[in-house]
């Protein structure tokens, strides 16, 4: 029988080596230049520390638009930008960049320079580590999931839609092989959307899905 | 609690974080790590060292702390480059150069042999900045960590400080704003608190009393608090603006608790200025202590209806994330690192003049419950990012992710 064996991780951030921006055409422009971790960083990484009290947008480039250049329409038309729906950073970087000259088109011309806090582009890097969880049964996964941290919960299930190419999770990946597989539960592990989720609602909602609910 | 191990961070932060340290720490045994400042004592960089060191060293990674010695005319130049770098004005002369690298030359024949054979030399700030010029045998990995704000400094003084510093193989920023562009990674580590630490643990309700006490200080009336260096960037001044504002509706109490940093020549004169300021006003308390008092600081934030912090200029602020950590809510300065702590309505208030600070006091003085409920959010808010394993957890990512620059998922 195949096993599972759980990794957790922890983050460091780094600068992104692009100039800030401190308005649409630049953002536009950083957007273009900027690496694929970067990208990663402000798009996928908010989901690890969203908390329920301050998950109004889905990505850091929503939340600028939102805070920094009061435009909420803006804001809401990158919230809507899922990058786990999409296969690889350079699509995630075109849709970005699709919203951003559509929205610069349809506003005709930039409004007055504001004194804004510009947008820094960040990048982050991933420092894997080994745990001394091995899951064997769907009930050892029901049991790691009380203890894991949400680092090793991202990385599991969020960061390897990313890293193995077909947007898959590692724990419906690992069931699907497990003789006698319960497909059924497999697909509703595969299915979760849990774009619009916090980590803890996502760890609920696995938890319910195990326990056949 | 002395003799403190990370054990003892259990039931504060539970066992997935601590096994996430040991975890990344592994790699790193048998390294040695050489942390550089300018105090043992005073600010929040010796507190931050106090307790890293320690760690590190608990964790099987060698690590030691050393200190640049230098005369009054060196720590003269040194706030200089440190108040320039935030933005002061200042004149930086060829004179002062000249004193600053001769300081750290002869620091340099003392600590040469154990910085140029150390794995990771971890450099604070400008005091020690110029060290890695004077260390060209080095074998291992020089990061400058800088505390300040640096987002806007003095041309003249950035264009020396990057000149010390552009060798280095990263650097550390507190937040992304204070980043300026260099020739190496520029990584983003927000410093940390120590929960258990004398300034930070639970007290006895008779420790808190027993303070007012000893200091003079009403137990009956809602008291404010800052406590900050007495330091212009601090403004104390500003603090006692907002608070005469405060007391024209409300019976309360100012303390302004302002430590002794070795490392700073400015105190005693602005002590004097705010002495003179709360001269016309009973309920102002201007109090120094000595840079070790941090029971009694604890017992001050703790007896504060709110804490303040109201900055114009500041790295990151850790009387902060201890106010919050203290369940306090907090009215700071919306400069600096203050902004990464506080959430308006949630935990506090950015404010940015003597008149806000005032309306939100106002506000938190008049609305005891939704202050006690923004002190529990701010508490659980410090727990989940402002706590030192968070701090070590990053320095020892960093510290592997050192060596693969570039790639972004890394396995240790």
């Amino acid at each position: 029988m195949s096993s599972l064996r759980l990794k957790d991780c922890a983050f460091t951030l780094q600068m992104g080596g692009v100039r800030p921006a401190s308005n649409l055409s630049a953002l536009v422009e950083g957007l273009e230049e900027c690496s694929t971790d970067c990208l990663y960083h402000h798009f996928c990484h908010p989901v690890l520390h969203r908390r329920t009290r301050d998950s109004e947008y889905h990505n850091d480039l929503a939340s600028w638009a939102a805070e920094e250049l009061r435009d909420p329409v803006l804001a809401e038309r990158l919230s809507m930008i899922n990058p786990f729906a999409l296969s690889g950073m350079e699509n995630l970087r075109q849709a970005a960049l699709n919203v951003l000259n559509e929205h610069l088109d349809a506003i005709g011309k930039l409004p007055p320079e504001l004194p804004l806090k510009a947008f820094r582009f960040i990048r982050s890097v991933t420092v894997v580590f080994p745990t001394n969880l091995e899951l064997r049964s769907s009930a050892d996964l029901m049991r790691a999931l009380g203890e894991i941290s949400d680092h090793s919960l991202f990385y599991h299930f969020i960061e390897a839609r990313t890293a193995n190419g077909d947007q898959q999770d590692d724990f419906s990946t690992w069931l699907a092989s497990v003789p006698d597989a319960n497909k059924t539960l497999v697909q509703a592990i595969s299915d979760l959307d849990f774009y619009y989720m916090t980590l803890d609602e996502v760890r609920s909602r696995l938890l319910q899905l195990l326990r056949g609910r | 609690m002395k003799n403190r191990t990370l054990d003892h961070y259990d039931p504060v932060v539970g066992p997935t974080v601590l096994s996430q340290i040991r975890q990344l720490a592994r790699p790193l045994m048998g390294s040695r790590i050489v942390h550089v400042n300018s105090t043992r004592e005073g600010g929040g960089v010796a507190e931050i060292l106090n307790w890293m060191v320690s760690f590190l060293n608990e964790l099987g990674v060698e690590t030691s702390w050393e200190i640049v010695e230098g005369n009054p005319e060196f720590f003269n130049v040194t706030k200089t480059l440190h108040n320039g770098l935030q933005g002061d004005p200042v004149n930086l002369t060829p004179e002062m150069i000249e004193a600053y690298e001769s300081t750290l030359e002869e620091n340099a024949e003392r600590l040469r042999a154990n910085l140029e054979s150390a794995d990771y030399v971890v450099i604070h700030d400008p005091q020690p900045a110029g060290l890695l010029k004077l260390c060209p045998n080095r074998k291992g990995r020089w990061i400058w960590r800088c505390h300040i704000d640096v987002s806007s400094p003095h041309p003249r003084v950035w264009d020396y400080v990057r000149e010390q510093v552009e060798a280095y193989d990263a650097s550390i920023f507190s937040m992304p704003q204070f980043a300026q562009s260099l020739p190496h990674p520029q990584f983003l580590i927000p410093p940390s608190i120590d929960p258990l630490s004398d300034k930070n643990c639970d007290l006895e309700p008779q420790t808190i009393l027993q303070t007012l006490l000893d200091l003079q200080l009403p137990s009956d009336l809602p008291l404010l608090t800052q406590v900050s260096r007495f330091d212009r960037f601090k403004d104390p001044l500003g603090v006692i603006e907002a608070f005469k504002l405060v007391r024209r509706t409300r019976r309360a109490g100012l303390v302004l608790v302002g430590g002794d940093a070795s490392d700073d020549p400015e105190g005693g004169k602005v002590f004097e200025e705010v002495q003179e300021a709360a001269s016309s006003d009973d309920c102002i308390w201007p109090i120094m202590l000595p840079a070790d008092a941090h029971t009694r600081i604890n017992a001050l934030q703790r007896s504060s209806a709110a804490v303040i912090q109201k900055s114009l200029r500041e790295g990151f602020a850790l009387t902060v994330s201890e106010g919050l950590w203290k369940s306090k809510p907090v009215v700071g300065g919306n400069v600096g690192g203050i902004c990464l702590q506080i959430r308006n309505n949630f935990n506090g208030y950015l404010v940015n003049s003597p008149e806000g600070a005032a309306l939100r006091l106002n506000y938190l003085l008049n609305h005891p419950e939704r202050s006690e409920q923004m002190g529990r959010n701010g508490r659980e808010f410090v727990r989940e990012n402002f706590l030192l394993t968070r701090h070590l957890r990053d320095y020892l990512t960093l510290f592997r992710s050192l060596h693969n620059a570039g790639e972004r998922v890394l396995v240790a």
